[in-house]
This record gives C-alpha cells, sequence and structure tokens, in this order.
C-alpha cells in the first residue's frame, strides 16, 4: 500500500506509456491522498470492522443464532466494506476528469477494400467448382442450426405430459380421507361444515407423486338432503355432501374459502367465486370453468367415497385440453 | 340452517358425543362427561380440555333474558324469537355458546342493517346480560351448542399450528389478520378474540365462517386456540417490525418506499458531495 509508484502494464511490443496517475505529486490527488497514513488507517480499521463482521455472519448463521443476529452481522459488515471501499476511492484515489485517446479499430480504407474484394470473388470461384461439397457443407450447417434449436423446444417442455394433466388419483370407489389419512364418515361435517379430502393411499406415496396437488379436493356439506348442482348429476350428493376439486380453474390456486350463509367458494389469489349449490359454476372473477365435481357415493360402512375419478381434467386450461364437461351441458 | 337436533337428555346427550368423538383423532376417548337435571343437559366435554356449560337456567335469570330480548334484540328477531324478514330464527336454530358469541363481541344488537356482516365493536350488553339472553333463548327450545370453557393447560401449540394452517388460514390468513371475502363479507382478524369466543366460532359458525363439529375434536379445538390466543395474538415477530401482519403487499410498500427510498436518498447524497 505505501508503494505508489505503478509502471504501465502489457503492450510488451508497443511503445509503453506510463500512466499519468498515481504519484504523490499528482495534481489530481488531494491532499488525504498526497499524506495517506492517517486515511490509510482509518480505512483499514473500517474494513476490519467489516471483516469482523462478514465473519460474525458466519459464525452466528453456523452457531443457528437468532434472526437478529444475522441481520445485525450482515448489517453492519456489509456496510463496513462499502463504506470502506468508498471512503478508499474517495479520498486515497485521484480525481478526474481523466481523457485517454484510443487508437482506431477498423483497418485503414484500402486493406478493407482489397480484402471484400478477395473474399468475394475467391469464394465465388471456390464455390462453383464444388458445388457437391458447398452443397454438403451448407446442408450440414443447416442442419445443425435446427439441431441447436432442439435445447430451446426442449427448455418449453422438459418432458411430454402425456395423460398426466388429464388424470388425478380418484377412482372407482376410492375412498376420501382427511389430512392424516383418516377415511371421512357421514357424521362427520355439519351442514355448514368444510374440510379438504385426498384419495385414499394418495398420501401415502412416495414424495416424487406430484398428483397429490391436483388430487385435492374440498368437501362440503350444504344439506342433510342429495341435490343437483347440474342436471345429470343428481345422485352424486348423498346425505348433501358435495365435492369439489380445490384447484381453481384459473392459475391452480387452492380453492378452500367456504363461505357457508352465500354458499360460495372463493379462490383466494384473483377472488373467483364459485356457487356451491349449482355446480361451482364461477359467477365473478377470472376463473374460465366450474371447478370439476367428485360423484360421491357413501359405502356400506357409511364412509364417503367417490364413485368415479373427475369426468374432465383438474385445474388450469392447458393447450390441448377438451372441452368436455365444462358445464355448459 | 344448521342440522343438529335440540337436546332434551340422554338421547340427545349421546348424538352430541357422538358427533363430539366421531373424528377418534385427538378426541380423548371417554371424556365426555354430561349433568343432567330433570329433562335437560347443564354440561357436556371434558373439564381438562373443553367443558361446555350451559347459562344458568334461574327463573330470574331467564325472566331478566326475556326483558333484555324484548329490548334489544325482538325488533328484528320478534319476540318469540322465530324471526322476521328483517333477521334470521334464533329459536331452535342457535344455542347459547352461539349467542353469547354474538352479543359478547358486540356484533350483536346490529347497529346498521344494510351492512352484509356486522363488525365487531365494544360489546352493548355486558357478560351477565348476555349470559342472561342466552339462558332465554335455551329456556324456549335447549340446543347445542353450548358456553365453552377451554382449558389451555395441556395444549399443543405446534398441532394447534397445523390445524390453523389447515382450517382458518385460508380465510383468516396465517397470520390471522384477516380477509375480505364475498359480496362484501370479511374474515375479521381473530387478534381480539377470547378463547371462549374462538371455541363458540369454531362450533357455531358465525355468519358465513364453516361450522366444525365433528371434523375437529375438543382437543383439536383446544390447540387452534391455544396457538390463536398465546401465538397469533403475541407473534415473535424475529424480523423486527411485524407491520401488522397485513402481507406481502404491505411489506413490499415498506420495504420499496422507505428501504429503495432511502438508499435512492443516500445514492443521490454520494452524488451531490463527490
Amino acid at each position: 500500500m505505501s508503494d505508489h509508484t505503478a509502471h504501465a502494464r502489457g503492450g510488451g511490443h508497443r511503445t509503453p506509456v506510463p500512466m499519468p496517475i498515481a504519484r504523490y505529486d499528482d495534481p489530481h490527488l488531494g491532499d488525504a491522498a498526497r499524506h495517506p497514513e492517517r486515511s490509510e488507517r482509518i480505512i483499514a480499521l473500517i474494513l476490519l470492522v467489516g471483516i469482523a463482521g462478514v465473519a460474525g455472519f458466519g459464525a452466528a448463521y453456523v452457531e443457528a443464532a437468532p434472526p437478529i443476529w444475522l441481520a445485525v452481522t450482515l448489517g453492519v459488515g456489509l456496510f463496513a466494506l462499502g463504506f470502506g471501499m468508498t471512503a478508499w476511492g474517495k479520498y486515497l484515489m485521484p480525481k478526474g476528469p481523466f481523457v485517454e485517446e484510443r487508437h482506431e479499430l477498423a483497418s485503414s480504407e484500402a486493406d478493407r477494400e482489397s480484402m471484400a474484394a478477395a473474399l468475394v470473388e475467391r469464394s465465388g470461384v471456390v464455390v462453383k467448382r464444388r458445388r457437391l461439397l458447398g452443397g454438403l457443407l451448407g446442408g450440414g450447417l443447416g442442419i445443425f442450426g435446427i439441431v441447436a434449436l432442439f435445447p430451446l423446444l426442449r427448455s418449453l417442455a422438459p418432458k411430454l405430459p402425456g395423460n398426466e394433466l388429464e388424470v388425478t388419483d380418484w377412482g372407482k370407489t376410492t375412498r376420501l380421507v382427511d389430512i392424516n389419512g383418516k377415511p371421512v364418515h357421514r357424521t362427520e361435517l355439519a351442514v355448514g361444515g368444510v374440510m379438504s379430502v385426498y384419495p385414499e393411499g394418495a398420501l401415502q406415496g412416495t414424495t416424487e407423486d406430484t398428483k397429490v396437488a391436483v388430487d385435492q379436493v374440498v368437501l362440503i356439506r350444504v344439506a342433510t338432503a342429495p341435490f343437483t348442482t347440474v342436471p345429470g348429476r343428481g345422485n352424486w350428493t348423498p346425505t348433501g355432501y358435495v365435492a369439489y376439486s380445490k384447484v381453481c380453474t384459473h392459475l391452480g390456486c387452492p380453492v378452500g374459502l367456504y363461505e357457508h350463509e352465500l354458499e360460495l367458494l372463493v379462490c383466494p389469489c384473483h377472488q373467483s367465486m364459485f356457487t356451491v349449490r349449482k355446480g361451482a359454476v364461477p359467477i365473478f372473477g377470472p376463473a374460465p370453468r366450474p371447478l370439476p365435481q367428485l360423484p360421491l357415493r357413501i359405502d356400506a360402512e357409511g364412509y364417503l367415497v367417490s364413485q368415479a375419478g373427475f369426468d374432465q381434467a383438474a385445474g388450469p386450461g392447458f393447450w390441448e385440453r377438451t372441452t368436455q364437461g365444462n358445464g355448459t351441458a | 340452517v344448521v342440522a343438529t337436533p335440540p337436546l332434551s337428555c340422554q338421547a340427545e346427550v349421546d348424538k352430541i358425543s357422538a358427533k363430539l368423538n366421531a373424528t377418534g383423532t385427538g378426541a380423548p376417548k371417554g371424556s365426555t362427561t354430561i349433568q343432567c337435571t330433570g329433562s335437560q343437559v347443564v354440561a357436556y366435554g371434558n373439564p381438562r380440555v373443553i367443558r361446555y356449560t350451559r347459562p344458568t337456567s334461574s327463573a330470574e335469570n331467564i325472566a331478566q333474558g326475556k326483558i333484555l330480548f324484548e329490548q334489544n334484540c325482538s325488533s328484528c328477531h320478534s319476540a318469540d324469537a322465530t324471526g322476521s324478514t328483517k333477521a334470521p330464527a334464533l329459536r331452535g336454530v342457535v344455542g347459547p355458546g352461539t349467542v353469547e358469541f354474538w352479543v359478547d363481541t358486540g356484533r350483536m344488537p346490529a347497529t346498521n342493517l344494510l351492512k352484509v356482516q356486522a363488525q365487531r365493536r365494544p360489546p352493548r350488553l355486558n357478560p351477565q346480560e348476555a349470559s342472561q339472553v342466552a339462558a332465554f333463548i335455551n329456556s324456549l327450545t335447549p340446543r347445542a351448542p353450548y358456553v365453552p370453557t377451554v382449558t389451555l393447560r395441556h395444549a399443543n401449540l405446534t398441532t394447534g399450528a397445523s390445524l390453523f394452517a389447515l382450517n382458518c388460514a385460508a380465510c383468516h390468513t396465517i397470520t390471522g389478520f384477516g380477509d375480505e371475502l364475498g359480496f362484501s363479507t370479511n374474515a375479521p382478524t381473530l387478534r381480539d378474540a377470547t378463547p371462549a369466543q374462538i371455541a363458540e366460532a369454531i362450533r357455531s359458525g358465525p355468519g358465513n365462517m364453516p361450522i366444525f363439529a365433528g371434523n375437529l375434536s375438543d382437543g383439536q379445538v383446544r390447540d387452534i386456540v391455544a396457538y390463536v390466543s398465546k401465538y397469533i395474538q403475541h407473534p415473535d415477530d424475529p424480523g423486527g417490525a411485524g407491520l401488522g401482519g397485513v402481507g406481502p403487499v404491505g411489506e413490499g410498500f415498506v420495504a420499496l418506499l422507505f428501504g429503495a427510498g432511502g438508499l435512492m436518498l443516500v445514492c443521490f447524497w454520494i452524488g451531490e458531495r463527490s
């Protein structure tokens, strides 16, 4: 830090040009830089504080200290390092403005013209004389260009989804279970009650099974007797229980907000509202389709089971989604 | 709209116990203790978890409740509590726990009938008067839920937190601040609710709130009440200022306006000085 006479670097084969800075008699230097001992000491102290701060952050992180210590150590450390760097620039570096001339990047006019002429003339002759090779090379480069696009296309879809978007773990006679895997008995909900349910067995699957997210269903007891949500679904609501996919048809948020006097399901993300008694038709908000309804029945032991899986893809729309079961029937 | 039948005694008591223990998970086995006087249930539940008690049904208590009901409630709910075009029926529909929730939170008597949802405010009737009105309603047609007393001593806050996230946070938000819902309704903040009011709300489902009967055991309700009254109402706020727990929009606003704005001022100051 004490040697302030620097030499020009690089440019071995060219004429070395000494940089016009970093001498104590440099007119650009301020008073503090001309006699830097005191400034250097202060800045070093500030930087030491910064080092202590970030090292303390590391120690706090390793020791799992309370968040306030993480915040204080990192804050003090980064602030001191930044402050030291700024002070270094402000008090020890020469002040501008500096103007440095730069040589022309382009070649001379004559060089460029002769190069262009040679390229056009000779390459024309070469390709005309070797049509086959020229064509093959061109074709190869063309195919390479197309192949080079493959990663781009692949990045749009890591793998083709197949029918994953269409199916869930709900099937014929799948028991409804709560988050703990306990089956749901017909006496479980009072009228006006709501709970989230899953297909039996899906929760015990491997963690790689991402279908559980699209499996989730919101179970609501609307009445004490069966009712018809949409014509053709008359026997889907035993003893007033109705079940809809919990995944919003807009962007897939969990539609878990049930207002039992209004009999509305509300999506927390964009405030779509679905009529629970009328087949979860959206009456407000951006959701484009009703929530798919899960046909229910009660088995011999009194537990709720599905009659079948969803009659349509659950969740938000996708390119190839059919319009089947859009509730327009 | 509520399906629970009126109470008489043992047969109805069995129905309540069956409903309370229907979940199995977390419901302490054989915990339901019942007291009957004549043909009426006085209390049910487990004194170590939640005990549901009928308000004192002495003759003067009911008479006093009748007077209070006529003064404060009957103009909308009608003198015999069968409701009118302005307000729903209470007789045979609500239990003492429901009545005490609405009166103790100041939502009833309502101030503005044009409002879709009554808001919490300082109660007009004191707790004793609320209990008398509840006793009067219960004397017309006895019904659950009774008034809960929650014992928080053995509550599990961790269980309460996960149950809260599963059942309550969708509307009340994970910090319990509450949120707007459809058609001018809202899920109110939980910051001011007492343990008894939280349990009453879970069991009776006031307004648009769902009713949690069989799918939450008394032990689970106790855990949720403990989580709300011990953590939601007294959050740790490890990052410093909690900013009321209103959510990412408010926090982002503060970060942008004061954080980024302050940095801009510092940059401006540095630029001015050099």
